[in-house]
C-alpha cells in the first residue's frame, strides 16, 4: 500500500454509495467535513484489506471500495428516473481540473449526462479578479450544457452582486444558486426576489466552506 | 371514520345473520383484487394529511364553552362547493362521528417535490378559514383531540339528553343527537357495538389524584355495574370516536414497499403518540393518562363476554385479545416475518381459502385476522355484489378494524395504488404542530427508505410500549422498546461469519432491543442510537431543497427536537398545568365550566396566533409556509 500511494502522483478516491455505510448512518450528527473524512478512511482501509500490489496508477491510482454497490443500485432503476445531481468544490479555476472531475464522476456513474452541476468555487488563498475566474470555470459548465450532458448548471455560495453578475454575463444563464443551510431563514429579499422574477432555485447545502473541506480531508493522506 | 355507504342501515338482526355472507365475499373480494393488483408497479410517491376538528361555541357571559352540533349544516356548504368543481377544490370536508365534527383533507395528495412539505401548514390554514367562514361570531374551529366535558350536563350546543333507556346509544352521559345525523352509519355503528356485544360499551379510566380529590369519582357506580369507582367511567361510542386525530396517507411505489412502510412505522406509533399527547381531561375530570388510544379502543370494543374470555366459548368462535380498535397484530415484511410474537387469530378455512388463492402466509394471516370481525353495519343495497368488480365487504370489515397502522390496497377503477395509514397521533392546537408531525413522519419514510432501515422490534414489544405511551407524562418519563441497531446494509464478509456461525443469527448483537426515552429516539444517545432527526437532517443534506422550505422544515425538526427533550411541554402535560393553576381550580381533579372556558378560549387564542405560548410551541414558531409551490422548483422531481 505504502508503495503504491508514494509511486502515486495523483490518486483518486471513490468512496461510491455512502448511504451504504453503517458506520456513517449510525452517525448522522457528522458536519459533511466529517463525514468525508469517515468515508476515505473506511474505502481507504477497504483498499488497504486487499493486499493487492498490481495496480496500475496510470494514469493515476484509484482508490474504491470493493464491495461497493453505487453502480447496482442505480442500475435498479431506469435511468430516466433518477435524478443525479453532483456537486464539484474547485479551488482553481484551470478548465483541466473541473473538466477532469465532471468527465471522471460521468465514468463512475457510468452515465453520460446528469440533470445539475452545482460548483463551489474556493481558493486556498485569496486572490484578485474572484469574477474572472468564475467565469473561467463557468465557460467549461456552459460547454457541457450546450452538449446535453448537464442539464441545469448553478453556483454555490456567492455572494448576491457577485451572482447576478454571473447571470448577465453568462450565455447559459444559472439555474440554481446554492446558500448554506445556516442562513436560509435570513435570504435577503433582494436574492428571493431576483430569484424568483429568473425562476432560479434557490437551495441549500450544509457543506463547510470549501477550504476547510479541502485541508482536512488532505490530512487523512 | 371509514367507508360511508349509501343506503339504508340493517337491524342487528339481519346484519347479525349476513355476517357470515359479508366476510365470506370480502375475503373473495380481497382475493380478486389482490390477483389484480398485486404486480401494480410505479406509483410515484404521494402522501396527504387527515385533520379532525371540532366546532365550539362559547357563551362569554355564562363562562361555557359547548360543542356545537352544526357539522352538518357546515359540511353541506363545504361539499356544495366540492361538487361544483371536484378537482379544484383545495381541501376536502367529510363526516365525523360527532354532531360537532368535520374532518379536512388536502384537495389533491401532496407529492415527492420537497417543496410539497412548505405548503401542507398553509393548506391546514386554509382548511380552518374556510370552515371560519360558516361559523357564527360566538363559534370557533378547534383542534382538541378530547373535549375535556363531553358528556357532562348540557356540553352540547342546542342542548341534548341522554336517553339511557333508548336510542342507539343508552348512555348515562352521551346523548343521540351529538352523534352526526347525516349519514346512518355512524347511529348504526353505535348500534349494532352495543348490541353485539351484549352491553353497553365500558371505558374506565384511573382518576389522577389530586389532594382534594374525593373517591369514588362520581355516582356511576351506583348506576352502572362497569363503573370502577376510582375511575372515570364513560359508556358511550361517542367517548372515543368523538376524540379527533391526526392521520396521514402514504402511497407506496409498489406492494413490497407498502409492506416494508407498514411494519417499519408500526414501532413508531407508540413513540409518536407518546410524543403528541393531548388529552388529559375527559368527562369533566383530570384523568391520569395522556391520550386517547385506549378510550376508543374501548369504546368500539364489540366483543362478548365470550371472546373477552370472562365466558367459556359457546355461541362465539374466538377469544379474542384485542378490541377492532387496536394497535396491529402482524408484520407484513419479510424482514418482520420472525417478529410476528404474537398468536394471531384466525379461521384456518378462510386462511388456506387466501393462501390456495396465490397469496403469501404474511398477506394471508392478515386479511384473515381482520376477517375474524363481525361486519357492525351493513346497508340493505349492498348486500348482494359482484364479487369480481365490488369491493364493499373487504371494505366493510376492513375499514370496521381501526388499527395503528392500515394497509390498503388500491381502489377500483382507479389510479390510486397501493397505500399504508399513520394513524396513532393525536391532533395538535396549531397548524404549526399539526405540520410539524406530519412533515416529520413522511420524512422518515423517506430515511426509512433511503438508508434501508430496520426499526422492528418485536410485536409484544410494541404492545407494550402503546400502553407505557399513554401514561401521565409518557413523552418525558417513560421507556420504550426500540431496535439498537437499524442499520441494515451487511458487508459479505460479516454476513458469512453470520451464516457461518452455530448459534441463532438472530440473537447476535444486531438484535437487541434497548429500553430509550422518546428524546433519546428522536434526537438520539450518544454511543447508543442515532437519533431519528440527526439522520432526517443527514438525509436533507442530501438532497436539492428550497431554501423556504428548508428553513420551514428546520423549524418543525427544532419544535419535535424540543417536545422530545422536554424542553417544551406536550399538548397534554400544556393542559394539566393549564388546569392545575386555574384559579377555579379545586384540586379536586375537576374540571368546572368555567376552567373548560378558559382552557378553550386559551387554545383559540393560540391557534389564531393571538396569544404567544412558548412553554407549548418554543419561541420559532413562524415556519416560511406558503400557499402554492414557486415554478422554479415544480420543473423537477426530487
Amino acid at each position: 500500500m505504502e508503495n503504491i500511494l508514494s509511486s502515486s502522483k495523483t490518486v483518486l478516491i471513490n468512496t461510491g454509495n455512502i448511504l451504504a455505510l453503517n458506520d456513517l448512518t449510525k452517525n448522522p450528527g457528522q458536519n459533511p467535513t466529517e463525514e468525508l473524512k469517515e468515508a476515505i478512511n473506511i474505502t481507504l482501509k477497504d483498499f488497504k484489506n486487499l493486499e493487492r500490489t498490481d495496480f496500475k496508477p496510470d494514469p493515476y491510482l484509484v482508490i474504491s471500495r470493493q464491495h461497493d454497490d453505487l453502480t447496482s443500485k442505480m442500475s435498479e432503476h431506469e435511468l430516466a428516473d433518477l435524478k443525479i445531481g453532483l456537486k464539484v468544490f474547485v479551488n482553481s479555476d484551470n478548465e483541466v481540473y473541473l473538466t477532469e472531475a465532471l468527465d471522471k464522476a460521468f465514468t463512475v456513474l457510468n452515465v453520460s449526462s446528469v440533470q445539475n452541476v452545482i460548483v463551489s468555487y474556493n481558493h486556498l488563498i485569496p486572490q484578485n479578479d474572484h469574477i474572472g475566474k468564475l467565469q473561467n470555470i463557468w465557460k467549461v459548465l456552459e460547454m457541457y450544457t450546450k452538449n446535453k450532458k448537464i442539464g441545469q448548471i448553478g453556483l454555490a455560495d456567492l455572494e448576491e452582486g457577485m451572482f447576478r453578475a454571473i447571470y448577465e454575463w453568462a450565455d447559459v444563464k444559472p439555474s440554481i444558486i446554492q446558500i448554506n443551510l445556516a442562513t436560509c431563514c435570513v435570504v435577503p429579499p433582494t436574492l428571493q426576489a431576483f430569484c424568483k422574477d429568473n425562476e432560479v432555485q434557490l437551495l441549500t447545502h450544509s457543506d463547510p466552506p470549501g477550504k476547510d473541506l479541502y485541508s482536512d480531508s488532505l490530512k487523512i493522506m | 371514520m371509514g367507508l360511508l355507504s349509501e343506503g339504508s342501515p340493517l337491524s342487528w338482526e339481519e346484519t347479525k345473520k349476513l355476517a357470515n355472507h359479508v366476510r365470506e365475499h370480502g375475503v373473495s373480494q380481497f382475493i380478486n383484487l389482490y390477483k389484480r393488483l398485486r404486480d401494480r408497479q410505479d406509483d410515484v410517491l404521494k402522501w396527504g394529511d387527515e385533520v379532525e376538528y371540532v366546532i365550539v361555541k362559547f357563551d362569554s357571559e355564562k363562562k361555557q364553552a359547548k360543542l356545537s352540533l352544526r357539522a352538518k349544516e357546515i359540511l353541506d356548504e363545504l361539499n356544495e362547493k366540492e361538487k361544483q368543481d371536484p378537482t379544484g377544490v383545495k381541501s376536502l370536508w367529510r363526516p365525523e362521528y360527532g354532531a360537532y365534527m368535520v374532518e379536512g383533507t388536502p384537495g389533491q395528495p401532496y407529492g415527492g417535490l420537497m417543496a410539497h412539505f412548505n405548503i401542507v401548514e398553509a393548506n391546514m390554514k386554509y382548511r380552518r378559514e374556510e370552515v371560519q367562514k360558516y361559523l357564527n361570531h360566538d363559534e370557533a374551529i378547534l383542534t382538541l383531540t378530547s373535549f375535556p366535558r363531553l358528556g357532562c350536563e348540557d356540553f352540547t350546543y342546542p342542548p341534548s339528553k341522554p336517553t339511557p333507556n333508548e336510542g342507539a346509544t343508552r348512555s348515562l352521559f352521551f346523548p343521540d343527537d351529538a352523534i352526526f345525523p347525516g349519514h346512518p352509519r355512524f347511529k348504526t355503528l353505535s348500534q349494532n357495538i352495543r348490541e353485539r356485544r351484549g352491553e353497553k360499551v365500558a371505558i374506565n379510566l384511573p382518576i389522577y389524584k389530586d389532594v382534594n380529590t374525593v373517591i369514588p369519582v362520581d355516582d356511576s357506580y351506583l348506576h352502572s355495574k362497569a363503573a370502577l369507582p376510582d375511575h372515570v367511567y364513560m359508556d358511550a361510542m361517542g367517548f372515543g370516536m368523538g376524540c379527533c386525530c391526526l392521520q396521514l396517507t402514504f402511497q407506496a411505489c409498489n406492494i413490497e414497499e407498502a409492506r416494508t412502510l407498514y411494519d417499519q412505522l408500526t414501532p413508531l406509533c407508540p413513540i409518536m403518540l407518546a410524543l403528541t399527547a393531548a388529552s388529559p381531561l375527559h368527562r369533566g375530570f383530570m384523568t391520569d393518562v395522556d391520550c386517547r388510544w385506549n378510550i376508543i379502543s374501548s369504546s368500539v370494543d364489540c366483543r362478548t363476554e365470550e371472546e373477552r374470555g370472562l365466558k367459556p366459548l359457546k355461541e362465539n368462535k374466538f377469544v379474542i385479545n384485542k378490541s377492532r380498535y387496536d394497535s396491529i397484530d402482524s408484520y407484513l415484511s419479510c424482514q418482520g416475518a420472525k417478529y410476528n410474537d404474537v398468536p394471531l387469530i384466525y379461521d384456518e378455512a378462510i386462511l388456506e381459502k387466501l393462501k390456495n388463492n396465490g397469496i403469501d402466509h404474511l398477506l394471508a394471516q392478515h386479511i384473515a385476522h381482520l376477517f375474524i370481525r363481525d361486519t357492525v353495519s351493513l346497508f340493505s343495497e349492498k348486500v348482494h355484489q359482484d364479487d369480481e368488480k365490488d369491493t364493499d365487504h373487504f371494505e366493510n370489515i376492513q375499514s370496521t378494524n381501526w388499527q395503528t397502522m392500515r394497509f390498503k390496497p388500491p381502489p377500483p377503477n382507479s389510479t390510486i395504488g397501493w397505500r399504508v395509514e399513520f394513524r396513532p397521533c393525536e391532533i395538535q392546537i396549531t397548524d404549526f404542530e399539526n405540520a410539524a408531525v406530519v412533515c416529520f413522519v413522511v420524512l422518515l419514510t423517506r430515511v426509512i427508505l433511503s438508508y434501508q432501515l430496520n426499526f422492528i422490534i418485536p410485536i409484544s414489544k410494541v404492545d407494550e410500549n402503546m400502553q407505557n405511551a399513554q401514561k401521565r407524562g409518557a413523552c418525558l418519563n417513560q421507556k420504550f422498546w426500540f431496535r439498537k441497531d437499524i442499520t441494515t446494509q451487511v458487508s459479505p464478509p460479516e454476513a458469512n461469519k453470520c451464516c457461518q456461525s452455530t448459534t441463532n443469527c438472530d440473537m447476535t448483537l444486531c438484535d437487541q432491543f434497548i429500553p430509550l426515552t422518546v428524546n433519546e429516539i428522536i434526537n438520539g444517545k450518544e454511543g447508543e442510537f442515532p437519533g431519528l432527526i440527526p439522520l432526517i437532517n443527514n438525509y436533507l443534506s442530501g438532497m436539492d431543497v428550497d431554501a423556504d422550505t428548508h428553513c420551514t422544515i428546520q423549524q418543525y425538526l427544532k419544535f419535535i427536537q424540543k417536545r422530545a427533550a422536554g424542553d417544551i411541554l406536550t399538548t397534554a402535560s400544556w393542559i394539566r398545568k393549564y388546569v392545575m393553576s386555574h384559579p377555579d381550580y379545586k384540586q379536586d381533579s375537576k374540571i368546572s365550566d368555567e376552567i373548560n372556558y378558559d382552557l378553550l378560549k386559551r387554545v383559540n387564542g393560540i391557534q389564531e396566533g393571538l396569544i404567544s405560548c412558548p412553554e407549548l410551541l418554543g419561541y420559532s414558531t413562524m415556519s416560511k409556509t406558503k400557499e402554492s409551490i414557486p415554478t422554479a422548483l415544480t420543473k423537477e422531481v426530487c
